[in-house]
């Protein structure tokens, strides 16, 4: 990541300094604009001096005292931010125990002993002999501990030459700090001191300087190689944390520019923050459940952190993909388990593998099916029907969710049913795996809700069948989409007819939910139109009870729905069912969305 | 005293590094036993855990462990258990 000019700008040497564009690593988001101070990490300038032999011990006694005050620092540092920050209070434990090490604490002591030489020279001098032992390790990660040593010396250095090295005492404006590496010692102290955030040479997304900077909310880019040495103490840069851009001596129209995106940036996040734990209803009180889709449970932060009521569809096939042989049922378990038990009370969806059969060409080895010949695959052995023909991969799965089924609200979730038979025949699989269950005296919870996907046509025309043998449905919109239309959405020459908006597959959705309520089931929603704040209301407008969409998602979702009533929006979805196309129900939109919701699409 | 021995393999995919080090020098501490672990063919005792991370103990390396003291069953049980953790403590 070499510097580069950036060759759209004219005015090269404003105040004197090369116009640079630095390309790094975005440490931790936001956008600042500020002078620097550049920190750098002096080296060891003490003075050395041989001892006469009576100051030995009173030198023994101040290196001692030294290391019993950084350790002190350390301890309270510790104490300050006990709370917060799980990661860094665990190198900070690391540090803690450094600084008393034998390597450190008795060879420098026996240094100034034997060789009547000063604690600073002696503390060195055991460094020293550290790194040559450290500097023999051949795994890179734990030879670059010699980092963690090094910044533990330095401490006790400090120490004993009565300063902190690091500190910014006398800077009255708040400034960029610019770094080889922060310490996340470093990092939090600054907290209380005025910084606007961090540059560094080193590092990657999970070095110690990005994810302290995160959890401070304090904007850092981070791999900037060189930074040190080509930025001065004084400089102004942008420092961009979404894109890991830094600016160097930026011209007054740039900074005014990136000063506006980041309060454009702020506003609208914090605007967002604020609907994270509102409840999900339009102003008049309707109630629509807004939920997650998943595919591991790692995302299981973002669902909370988005205010997710639940997942709305997880994806199985993750376990089955990420690894070389297919999971077994204990496996299953546990990830279920953890998911439902993560999100409790709220609901857990989830749907059975969906995948073609080309995804298990090494399992099918044996089964005597040449998936290769299939000529329409979308129409062909894929989701349930695979399952079905596999039935040992779909038991081993519904026994996991089963079992999981008593540590939260389980829905399972079938795909692509386009008949009655299909769901019967799961129905008995389930119920015999019960049966078993009971036997075995596993506890599971039979009162589970199986639900199905609808997202074939076939599905659509016979729901009202449908839902008298299920306790809940879910749109599928991307496949019904395709079915739908008969549009292949990677065919580029037909690409551009597929109409989410299609009053067609607006009018499948309108009916299922008609059935379902007749039957009173509740009807879900999770294609990506759920999180698509354009089409949305219309969908809002259509009744359903749930939308699932991509977690960062449901705050833009959620702002929306309550800034409506519920009449305007049965009003757009009536007005919508009756469009004779897509475009038409897109020029409805155009009219609705500025009107009521001024703020989000008033400049289109 | 008693004398108690035992070797297992690292797991954690990074090796001892600070965290699982600094964890193995805790546990020592709150135990009454003093321990010897020994790499390839270096032989520490726990207490410092400079001299652990300079084992260099990474990813599949065999370790013995050596305890005596009132709770050598103990301590090496708990000294197990962390090095057979594939996650950092």
């Amino acid at each position: 990541m070499t510097p580069d000019m950036d060759e759209k700008n004219e005015n090269l040497h404003q105040a004197g300094r090369e116009q640079l564009t630095l390309y790094g690593i975005s440490g931790s988001p936001g956008i600042v604009v500020g002078k620097i101070v550049v920190l750098s990490h002096q080296q060891d300038q003490s003075a050395c001096y041989r001892l006469d032999a009576d100051q030995v011990e009173s030198e023994v006694e101040r290196f001692q005292a030294a290391v019993t005050r950084a350790e002190g620092e350390l301890v309270d540092l510790r104490r300050r931010f006990e709370d917060d920050f799980a990661d860094t209070l665990s190198i900070i434990d690391s540090h803690i125990l450094m600084v008393r090490d034998r390597m450190i604490l008795k060879r420098t002591t026996r240094l100034i002993r034997d060789k009547q030489i000063n604690a600073e020279w002696a503390l060195s001098r055991a460094l020293g002999l550290i790194k040559e032992k450290f500097e023999r390790i051949a795994d890179g990660y734990i030879r670059d501990r010699f980092a963690d040593v090094k910044y533990v010396a330095g401490r006790i250095a400090g120490q004993l030459s009565g300063h902190r090295p690091e500190s910014l005492a006398g800077t009255a404006e708040e400034v960029i700090l610019v770094s080889d590496d922060f310490s996340p010692e470093d990092t939090i102290r600054m907290q209380s001191e005025k910084v606007l955030g961090f540059l560094t040479e080193k590092g990657g997304v999970t070095s110690h300087t990005a994810i302290v900077a995160r959890s401070l909310g304090v904007p850092a880019v981070v791999g900037l190689e060189k930074v040190t040495s080509i930025c001065k103490t004084g400089d102004t840069v942008i420092l961009d944390g979404f894109s890991g851009r830094v600016y160097l001596a930026p011209t007054r129209d740039q900074q005014l520019q990136y000063l506006e995106y980041d309060r454009q940036h702020r506003a609208f996040s914090d605007e967002l923050a604020w609907y994270i734990h509102l409840s999900s209803e339009t102003v008049d009180g309707l109630r629509v459940r807004l939920s997650a889709n998943i595919e591991m449970p790692a995302e299981l932060q973002a669902v909370q952190q988005y205010g997710a009521e639940g997942i709305g569809l997880f994806r199985s096939e993750f376990d089955y993909f990420h690894q070389d042989h297919v999971p077994d049922e204990d496996t299953l378990f546990a990830s279920y388990r953890d998911l439902l038990a993560g999100i409790a009370p709220d609901p857990v969806t989830i749907r059975t593998l969906d995948v073609g059969g080309d995804k298990f060409a090494a399992y099918l080895q044996d089964s005597g099916v040449r998936l290769d010949l299939e000529r329409n695959p979308a129409l062909g052995l894929r989701s349930i029907r695979f399952s079905l023909r596999e039935s040992a991969l779909l038991v081993t799965q519904l026994r996991a969710m089963l079992r999981a089924s008593c540590y939260g609200r389980l829905r399972i979730l079938l795909p692509l049913i386009s008949s009655l038979s299909e769901l019967q025949r799961v129905r008995s699989i389930l119920h015999a795996i019960m049966e078993d269950l009971h036997r075995e005296a596993i506890p599971f919870n039979p009162g589970v809700e199986v639900g199905i996907m609808i997202e074939v046509p076939s599905a659509v025309v016979m729901a009202d069948t449908l839902a008298a043998e299920v306790d809940f449905f879910s749109i599928g919109t991307n496949d019904l989409i395709q079915y739908s239309l008969a549009i292949d959405r990677g065919n580029e020459y037909v690409a551009h007819m597929y109409e989410p908006l299609h009053p067609a597959v607006l009018r499948m959705i309108s009916q299922t939910v008609e059935a379902a309520h007749n039957q009173g089931i509740e009807v879900s929603l999770c294609g990506e139109m759920a999180g698509d704040v354009v089409t949305a209301p219309v969908l809002l407008g259509l009744g359903l009870d749930e939308l699932s969409m991509r977690p960062s998602a449901i705050p833009h979702v959620k702002r929306l729905l309550r800034h409506s009533y519920f009449r305007q929006l049965t009003d757009l979805g009536e007005k919508a069912l009756k469009c004779g196309d897509g475009g038409e129900v897109r020029n409805l939109l155009t009219g609705y969305l500025p009107r009521y919701y001024p703020e989000e699409f008033g400049n289109r | 005293m008693k004398v108690v021995t035992r070797q297992c393999r690292v797991r954690n995919p990074k090796g001892i590094h600070c965290r699982v080090a600094t964890r193995l020098a805790e546990i020592i501490a709150d135990h009454e036993a003093t321990v010897q672990i020994t790499g390839d063919d270096d032989s520490v005792d726990c207490t410092s855990i400079l001299d652990i991370l300079s084992l260099a103990l990474i990813h599949g390396s065999l370790v013995r462990f050596r305890a005596h003291g009132r709770d050598a069953d103990k301590v090496l049980a708990a000294v197990e258990a962390l090095l057979s953790r594939t996650n950092d403590p």
